[in-house]
């Protein structure tokens, strides 16, 4: 017999697994008492990259890419709507975005350049979580970081971001350089 | 010298294939702009490490292109691709540079919580102007607030001290100590200095009071007069700082009501409400001063003749007029007579530096005079005194009340015997 009181729930929720709500990510603090909220980036690769293989042979590698940026765009909406203060000045807000991805160590990020006039801005992410450590190729792999930056900068500015992965090479850990567009 | 090509090797000795590869390194490392392989004209199993050659050629040029724009300070230089691993390094200065290009731009808006993480001490040393920046740029805007602050403070007291000022009915006149210039004058006191009867004599007070000023207040007394009446200020004088000049203010209340007020009480406190001349009280404590002050002087005391019948039989009015008659007589006896109306009919006269001599003869004329009223056409009684005088020097031990009483007996000595003169 179905469990009426979670179908009740989820009614009233109106949400499902299926559909990412940051409130669906889970108590993890108290859900991995003994282990604690980390895990090795091994892990997180590992789903990761088996998930590319699986949509990369079911919709071609172009299509799979283009649902990983989706995935980062949401990632990049919802962590920034959650864990960062959107209200503060560019400057601000970019330092607390170092920190915070420094802190959940996602990777180093660092500005290049930002154009005031058209917000257009070149920015590099050092030791990367997705890619730091894979084989530096002429293909570009941060699909997910491509649409996870212009997610947390469409929360930030109210503008659509179009990000793309420019240049990356590796120095012991990887560099990615991003470049982010206002979508006219 | 060397030539161009030194670092070539041509020699029947070596391989072709490997002078060939040796003198593609060669022209790779000191003449890239030369430096070519043909690949196809490699034998078949050198092809393979020709390629390779070509790439690490191709990888070391794109290199060295990023260290000399690096070395010139150009960050947007072409960069290498992104296979390229032997430019990583350079890749990531290049990038760590734009970073920090970032921040110094930041920094330079006014951002100063930006913190570089790189190159060691130069970072530390960056991080720590930064902080001095900061401190200084806070430090700068309490000055800059405290400064807008006082600012305004100023202009609200300024503006009140304006308001107070034109309201006052006080003369405010500020006073350069040096120069005697006047640096600040109110509306009262710049109407008052525009007349010439005062001007010259308030500067006149004004430059003599600079030179007693010191670090204190004090409160000193002015009159000034323009020949018809005088006007009695109290003037409160302060030292102060005057954009950086030491300057005197002086503050002037006029007190001239008050002063008039005064001498209507003194009046009647020590006056006669009906001749003006000191009343009894008075005249006996001015007698003790002269006295006590060990003074040379003559007591003259003098009885009205008749008042008694006069005022019985043309009533008090005239009788009052009589007395009034009597005074103006007595008044001008010297200008420094000192007059004092004992009682109805009685006066004392106080005259320093005269002899007992002098004091009779001159009565004598007074006395005459008042009976030279007789002959006017509305008299119709006789104008008559009687005086005694007593002398009293610097040694005098006789007490006031005796010496009145040898007036007072020289005096009716006097009645007596003019009595019987009038009789005989």
């Amino acid at each position: 017999m179905a469990n009426i009181f979670v179908r009740k729930a989820q009614e009233k929720e109106g949400e499902q697994h299926n559909t990412f709500s940051w409130k669906n990510l889970g108590d993890i603090k108290s859900g991995r008492g003994d282990l604690g909220e980390d895990m090795p980036v091994l892990v997180y690769r590992l789903m990761q990259y088996t998930m590319l293989d699986v949509l990369s042979k079911a919709y071609g590698g172009e299509q799979a890419n283009e649902h990983f940026r989706q995935a980062g765009f949401l990632a990049g909406t919802e962590f920034s709507h959650n864990q960062l203060d959107l209200t503060v000045d560019f400057n601000t807000f970019v330092a607390n975005l170092q920190a915070a991805l420094k802190d959940l160590k996602i990777g180093i990020l660092r500005v290049e350049s930002f154009d005031e006039t058209t917000g257009s801005l070149v920015l590099t992410v050092g030791q990367d979580l997705d890619c730091s450590g894979l084989p530096v190729t002429n293909e570009t792999v941060c699909n997910y970081d491509e649409g996870f930056i212009a997610g947390i900068l469409e929360a930030y500015t109210g503008k659509k971001y179009d990000v793309r992965e420019v240049d990356c090479w590796a120095n012991g850990d990887r560099v990615c350089r991003f470049e982010g567009n206002i979508v006219q | 010298m060397l030539s161009g090509a030194w670092y070539r090797i041509r020699s029947a000795a070596i391989n072709p294939v490997a002078e060939k590869l040796f003198n593609y390194l060669g022209d790779v490392i000191y003449s890239p702009d030369n430096a070519r392989l043909d690949i196809d004209k490699l034998p078949e199993d050198f092809r393979e490490l020709g390629e390779g050659l070509k790439y690490f050629a191709e990888c070391l040029i794109e290199t060295r292109d990023l260290a000399k724009a690096l070395a010139k300070g150009d960050l947007n230089g072409k960069l290498p691709s992104p296979d390229n691993e032997i430019a990583s390094p350079l890749k990531s200065l290049n990038s760590s540079l734009k970073h920090l290009a970032w921040q110094s731009q930041q920094v330079a808006k006014g951002d100063y919580k930006q913190r570089v993480s790189f190159m060691g001490d130069f970072a530390a040393a960056f991080n720590l102007m930064i902080e001095q920046l900061d401190k200084h740029r806070k430090e700068l805007m309490e000055e800059i607030e405290s400064g807008k602050r006082k600012a305004l403070e100023l202009i609200q007291c300024n503006s009140l001290f304006e308001a107070i000022t034109a309201q006052a009915s006080q003369w405010i006149v500020v006073v350069e100590k040096e120069t005697g210039k006047y640096l600040f004058c109110n509306y009262p006191a710049t109407s008052i200095l525009a007349e010439d009867e005062f001007e010259p004599q308030l500067e006149e007070w004004l430059v003599q009071q600079i030179k007693s000023v010191g670090d204190s207040p004090f409160l000193v007394e002015l009159s000034l007069s323009n020949g018809e009446f005088a006007q009695y200020f109290s003037v409160m004088v302060h030292p102060l700082r005057w954009y950086g000049s030491q300057a005197v203010a002086f503050a002037f209340s006029d007190v001239s009501a008050e002063r008039k007020q005064l001498q209507e009480l003194e009046s009647v406190a020590y006056r006669d409400t009906l001749t003006k001349a000191y009343n009894r009280h008075y005249g006996m404590q001015l007698l003790d001063n002269w006295l006590n002050g060990k003074s040379r002087f003559i007591l003259c005391f003098v009885d009205m003749d008749n008042l008694k019948y006069v005022n019985d039989n043309f009533g008090h009015t005239e009788g009052d007029q009589y007395i009034l008659n009597v005074m103006d007589v007595l008044r001008v006896f010297s200008p420094d007579v000192q007059i004092a109306r004992l009682g109805g009919d009685e006066f004392m006269l106080l005259v320093q530096d005269w002899t007992q001599k002098d004091g009779e003869n001159r009565l004598e004329e007074l006395r005459n005079t008042l009976v030279g009223m007789d002959e006017k056409p509305d008299s119709f009684y006789n104008h008559s005194m009687s005086y005694g005088v007593v002398e009293v020097d610097e040694d005098n031990e006789i007490s006031r009340t005796d010496l009145l009483g040898i007036a007072d007996e020289r005096m009716y000595e006097y009645k007596r015997a003019h009595r019987l003169l009038r009789r005989g």
